[in-house]
């Protein structure tokens, strides 16, 4: 007889493996989230009270205001987002808006408008759309940025800190190594 | 024949490694176009921003130091068959007239990098309408244009260093013949615009800062 530990590894949170990598074909509670499979189609309006991570496909709705929402590499969403943050790495035809944060990551592929106190745009992640810059009102001037770190996409090969000869030879445009 | 473990370890060495495929040549050249319509732009609780081009993260948090709105249209688009020009050239202008209902004149400063090599003369005309229609009156368009016998097959990615410098990304060294763009030829494409400034840069481009005119009636 097999005990059910032996058929079931458990990741270091207890829970198991697969669901915890996201690959759950159904809705399941993972580490204090629920996560919409890749498997998963659902067409409506998706609210709760916990955090979600998406790697279906949702059409209609998704409302979690007061928790966060993740659009995993292999999500496809359309539908409004509403989080308090909000993380896309996958595919979102819609608007977004967050209490808080939205950080498009390089994978993410967005056609909506964005509205949040804080942007986030990872370099190769492709946007198209409004991004409302006083989603927090004019006492909280939102923070709309980029992740320091510049090591995917094509900005990878940008140069932060363009040589001193940058500056000198600007009227020349001399190229700059990459 | 099967390695002794020892050498295997031996070919890991960071010699064996592969280069990495090279990425984008990356220009840095002064911008006096630039420079020019920023000067003087409107402050940040009423200043909107229609970017033509591609999301740019640089981009993006540049313009957020002074704006308060920021549309990126992506207007050249890569994949002429999914384009609103029926597949014949480049071009979005579904997006753009999308923005009639909310944003009918309300944009105070236009960002149109490249995107006129890339399209046909009734093309350009027909989404330089549409530009006029979403902007605010005394407007400041900035345009890049080059002004040389070719261009890139894959339009650069324009990234702002600061207000007056912008690195070009080029993505290809493959070159396509450029459409001829004389300064008579912009000024009759940019209708609804009035050309206060323009820039001849030495690496082939011109720049182009117009206002919008206070009184434009569509032709």
């Amino acid at each position: 007889m097999f005990k059910k530990d032996d058929n079931e590894s458990l990741s270091a949170e207890g829970r198991p493996a697969q669901a915890a990598a996201g690959r759950s074909p159904a809705p399941r509670k993972s580490g204090g989230g629920a996560t919409i499979g890749p498997s998963i189609k659902i067409k409506g309006d998706v609210s709760g009270d916990e955090d979600l991570l998406i790697q279906g496909q949702i059409e209609g709705k998704v409302k979690l205001g007061k928790h966060n929402v993740t659009i995993g590499s292999d999500g496809h969403v359309k539908a409004d987002v509403h989080g308090r943050t909000v993380v896309v790495e996958g595919q979102v035809e819609g608007d977004l808006h967050a209490k808080e944060q939205i950080i498009l990551r390089h994978s993410a592929r967005v056609e909506g408008s964005i509205a949040a106190p804080r942007v986030t745009l990872e370099d190769g992640a492709v946007f198209r759309g409004g991004i409302e810059m006083d989603a927090g009102g004019k006492e909280a001037k939102p923070a709309v940025g980029k992740r320091p770190e510049m090591g995917q996409g094509v900005g990878a090969k940008r140069d932060d800190n363009p040589p001193k000869g940058a500056a000198q030879d600007k009227e020349s445009g001399k190229s700059l190594p990459a | 024949m099967k390695l002794p473990w020892r050498s295997r370890v031996e070919t890991a060495s960071p010699e064996a490694i592969p280069p990495e495929p090279p990425g984008p040549v990356v220009d840095i050249y002064s911008s006096p176009g630039l420079e020019e319509a920023l000067r003087g732009k409107p402050n940040e609780e009423s200043c909107k921003v229609l970017d033509l081009g591609p999301s740019v993260a640089d981009n993006v948090e540049f313009v957020s130091s002074f704006a308060s709105y920021l549309q990126i249209i992506d207007a050249i688009d890569r994949n002429p068959s999914a384009s609103d020009f029926g597949g014949v050239g480049f071009g979005r202008l579904s997006a753009l007239q999308a923005l009639f209902d909310k944003h009918r004149r309300s944009f105070s400063l236009v960002l149109m990098w490249d995107v006129l090599n890339y399209l046909s003369i009734d093309q350009a005309e027909r989404l330089l309408q549409s530009v006029a229609e979403l902007c605010l009156p005394g407007a400041r368009l900035h345009a890049i244009v080059f002004a040389t016998n070719t261009m890139a097959a894959i339009p650069n990615r324009y990234r702002i260093i600061d207000n007056a410098r912008i690195a070009y990304e080029k993505a290809t060294t493959e070159q396509l013949g450029a459409p001829d763009l004389p300064p008579a030829a912009v000024g009759k494409l940019l209708q609804g615009f009035r050309v206060e400034h323009s820039f001849v840069l030495q690496h082939g481009v011109h720049e182009y800062v117009a206002s919008r005119k206070r009184w434009y009636v569509k032709e």
